[in-house]
């Protein structure tokens, strides 16, 4: 009974205290048995199956930027019963209609496609070249000087490491009306991964650089343009796991060097000076003793625009085993052109399973970032991410941000303008070899800068 | 207190003290780590899950800790053997084998440092042991050479890798070291003699050249060069954990019952075969599953279900030659020549050989195209050639390329191979003869024109 805000129980007629007694021992009652019930209950609670331990990811994650933003566009169609093998994605004008197009190199089609930009955002696929056993790499070049840009398709042969002689190079020749004939300009070589254009000799025609990976031999070689369709082949260097040759002036005399990157457990750079005439010195960059740290690609760009070409190398292959982890020493190394073919290199990003690197002004700042791919993370933590951009500070000081962690397994990226804003969008290419299953992986997917961020 | 609350209290304090009972016993109950399993095909999880239960039911044995942890190494789950290896560890096995195991987990995840340590645990244990394990000891140190060199500290490298030096592989990796670091020469002792344990290898050979290369010996170079170009093996390493790796893939999830497959096939029990084979497939389709699906296929005449399986395999992951191949031998098996012709034909542009050639020879003389059939008797015989050429047979190689320029003389690559093969065996005229008429049909072929300026300055 309230009175004047106190409970007095004296104050409680007699009736309403022997109510409050009953209450009170029905309630010890209610109380044990509601005990005797619920303990049991709880107890069963907290018994269920404890459950699996998280174990701690050691693998770096990084933020995304808060300056930029990505949406992401699948490219071309994905079909169920065909297995993602992309081995190499370009951003190019290929038709010169004033939009990029991206040029596909798809180990599980044997072909080269084209996924032409009709209009913003709209790709129409196009098949340059087929039956070409796993093409590693097509460069796009007048080789013919007929006014139309021709193809020119470095051909593994077989995407898993031989040494057997099942490498080419094939030249998709432009007939015009999208009609390509192809020649095979070299065969009974190794696995072939790169091949690019450059006239070596100074006699006005397009020559090769070619890089044959092979498996536990390879080489680096030059194909002299005879002229129809005809081909002198000269060797440069015998490495094995030759990956990418890049062709660039690199000591500013104006004539084309060559670089090459050597993997398979050697893991050096190198560079073929070129002396005129056909005649190279070749330079060793450097090398590193970790046999084991995976050079997966070589690109050639004036990172710090200081007039001088110089070379990204991502490293993170580690695919000698068919179950992989990220290494912590896996990333992108910038060999600094200090010019008299001295090169610096600086260790610039550490990311798991680094599989290539492109180069593209992402943040629209007016210096060169970079952009990483991973192939072989730990994906099994979905926030592992499989593409980073190093956002560059202007000094060269690179900072790293997740752009995505969706699709996983990529071995290929590009940098480009798609969506004509003027500022990098990315490209990028999975892969999956069994006895991995297909898991999180895509074709071909890209990444546009997004308006609202400018 | 009444008598039923009394009796209620009394159940209650009963329930507690079972409680407490049960709660004493979950201290022990197992907890095991988390597994993303949708990276693993479902059969082969479901085994590791097997494995799993029963490790449940002995939590404190170290066997099916130790089981697991390799069983999750082997399939790239390294984090959870990390975590096996520890449990291990705290049971404190008698055999200390697994900390060799516990190293390769950490090496496999980048911690060189941590795995170094184990290695180093080993060796202590070992070194205490009069009956030490002598190869164990050497795998240690080579792969505790192997951490030094993913951590660029080539000096400490040298040193584990010395210590290593009866296993092949650790000389090579010395061999690598010294001759980045000024001492080809050293370097080049140990390459002799792991030509002459080990002939001849690939690596050991390109390595010479370089060695001989650096110390400004360009003949030797390019001799050991060229050798590498007659042989396709490499120094082999052998590590008996890995062995048991591989094993334990092969005999975990569908690729078991691809495996079992095979054995069946070669007792001859074919249709057993074909079912193991064709639910390996159903589980995770690999091209070697539905190449050997076809050929289970072919040997029981069902010549329609063997191309469509090898189209299919076409349509995801593109031809090959063995593809190829396939297709031709289930359309001749239909009486569909012109087809089986076709599919050969395309294979020999992926990958040429002597039976795809035979098989072409063939069709050609049964439709009576005589000069077909010459042509592709003498790239039979060219084929022949090459594989004996590769392996350094020169002799064996030498008639198979004669009789390819006879039957083939418009093949350029066949007078080249020739021509090598001339050279080697120290013929300068007949290779000279050989390598002319390749420039005959191409007189911008390069390898030829470097094959004569070797032999004039021999």
């Amino acid at each position: 009974m309230k009175h004047d805000g106190v409970l007095s129980p004296k104050s409680e007629p007699l009736a309403a205290r022997k109510a409050s007694r009953a209450w009170k021992g029905s309630g010890w009652l209610t109380f044990l048995l509601a005990a005797l019930v619920l303990f049991p209950v709880g107890l069963l609670w907290a018994l269920r199956s404890p459950g699996r331990i998280r174990l701690p990811s050691k693998v770096p994650v990084y933020p995304k930027s808060d300056k930029t933003a990505f949406q992401r566009l699948p490219i071309g169609a994905s079909a169920t019963n065909r297995a993602t093998r992309i081995t190499n994605v370009q951003i190019l004008d290929f038709d010169k209609d004033g939009l990029n197009d991206i040029l596909v190199c798809d180990g599980a089609r044997s072909s080269v496609i084209l996924y032409r930009q009709t209009s913003r955002g709209l790709f129409e696929e196009r098949v340059l070249g087929s039956n070409l056993q796993v093409p590693a790499h097509a460069a796009v070049v007048d080789i013919n000087q007929d006014g139309k840009p021709d193809v020119a398709v470095a051909v593994l042969g077989r995407i898993f490491p031989s040494d057997e002689l099942v490498g080419s190079v094939v030249v998709l020749e432009n007939k015009g009306d999208w009609h390509f004939v192809p020649h095979v300009i070299l065969d009974d070589v190794r696995r072939v991964a790169d091949v690019q254009p450059g006239d070596f000799n100074g006699d006005g025609k397009v020559d090769l650089a070619v890089a044959v990976f092979g498996y536990a031999r390879g080489e680096v070689l030059w194909l002299e343009n005879k002229g129809n369709w005809h081909f002198e082949q000269h060797q440069l260097l015998s490495k094995p796991g030759i990956i990418h040759v890049p062709v660039g002036d690199l000591d500013g005399d104006g004539r084309p060097d060559i670089a090459a990157v050597v993997s398979q457990d050697e893991e050096e750079v190198w560079a073929f000076e070129n002396l005129g005439k056909g005649q190279f010195k070749s330079h060793q960059l450097c090398f590193n003793h970790n046999f084991d740290v995976g050079s997966a690609g070589l690109v050639m760009a004036d990172l710090n625009k200081d007039g001088r070409l110089d070379l990204l190398l991502p490293q993170g292959d580690n695919l000698e085993d068919p179950y992989t982890w990220p290494q912590p020493y896996h990333g992108c190394v910038w060999l600094e052109n200090l010019g008299n073919w001295q090169f610096r290199p600086k260790q610039i990003a550490n990311f798991g399973g680094t599989y290539a690197a492109a180069v593209g002004d992402i943040d629209g700042d007016g210096d060169l970032d970079v952009v990483l791919i991973s192939m072989t993370n730990d994906w099994g933590d979905l926030s592992h991410p499989s593409v980073v951009w190093l956002e560059n500070d202007g000094h060269q000081n690179f900072t790293p941000h997740t752009v995505d962690s969706f699709p996983a397994g990529l071995v290929t990226v590009a940098c480009g303008d798609l969506n004509g804003d003027g500022e990098a969008d990315i490209v990028a290419g999975g892969l999956s070899l069994p006895p991995n299953i297909e898991y999180r992986v895509q074709r071909v997917t890209a990444w546009l800068s997004q308006p609202s961020r400018k | 207190m009444s008598l039923w609350q009394k009796i209620l209290l009394g159940l209650l304090v009963l329930e507690l003290a079972a409680a407490a009972a049960i709660g004493l016993k979950r201290n022990q109950v197992l907890r095991l780590p988390e597994v993303n399993w949708a990276l693993l095909e479902e059969p082969l999880a479901k085994e590791i899950q097997a494995q799993e239960a029963a490790l449940a039911l002995e939590p404190r044995s170290v066997a099916p800790w130790l089981e697991l942890g390799e069983t999750y190494f082997s399939f790239g789950l390294f984090p959870q053997a990390e975590y096996c290896f520890e449990q291990v560890d705290k049971r404190e096995p008698a055999d200390p084998a697994y900390l060799y195991v516990w190293g390769l987990s950490l090496g496999r995840m980048g911690e060189t440092t941590a795995s170094r340590k184990k290695y180093q645990r080993l060796l202590e244990v070992l070194a205490a042991d009069p009956s030490q394990n002598k190869s164990l000891v050497d795998l240690c140190w080579y792969r505790i050479g192997e951490d030094y060199l993913r951590e660029q500290n080539a000096p400490e490298a040298e040193k584990a890798l010395w210590q290593a030096a009866a296993i092949p592989r650790a000389r090579y990796l010395l061999t690598r070291v010294l001759t980045r670091t000024g001492r080809a020469a050293e370097a080049l002792t140990i390459l002799e003699e792991l030509d002459r344990q080990f002939p001849p290898t690939i690596d050991v050979n390109l390595m010479r050249s370089w060695a001989e290369e650096i110390l400004g010996h360009r003949e030797a170079a390019i001799a050991f060069d060229e050798r590498t170009l007659r042989t396709g093996k490499p120094l082999g390493f052998s590590d008996p954990f890995y062995r048991s790796v591989e094993l334990r893939r092969a005999r975990m999830g569908s690729i078991a019952w691809y495996n079992q497959s095979l054995e069946l096939e070669n007792q001859g029990r074919l249709e057993e075969a074909l079912n193991l084979c064709a639910r390996s497939l159903q589980a995770t389709w690999t091209e070697d599953k539905a190449f050997q699906l076809a050929k289970l296929h072919l040997k029981l005449k069902h010549f329609k279900e063997a191309i469509a399986l090898i189209e299919d395999s076409i349509t995801r992951v593109g031809a090959s030659a063995r593809a190829l191949d396939l297709i031709g031998v289930a359309s001749v098996g239909l009486g569909d020549h012109a087809r089986a012709q076709k599919a050969w034909e395309q294979a020999t542009l992926i990958e040429d050989t002597p039976d795809l050639r035979r098989k072409l020879a063939e069709l050609a003389r049964q439709r009576g195209d005589q000069e077909s059939a010459r042509w592709h008797f003498g790239l039979e015989k060219f084929n022949e050639g090459k594989k004996a050429f590769l392996t350094n047979d020169l002799q064996a190689a030498l008639p198979q390329f004669q009789a390819a320029v006879e039957n083939s003389p418009q093949h350029l690559l066949s007078w080249f191979y020739l021509a090598e093969t001339f050279r080697f065996l120290g013929d300068k005229a007949g290779a000279e003869r050989a390598y002319r008429e390749s420039l005959r049909l191409d007189p911008f072929f390069g390898r030829s024109l470097v094959g004569l300026d070797r032999l004039a300055n021999k």
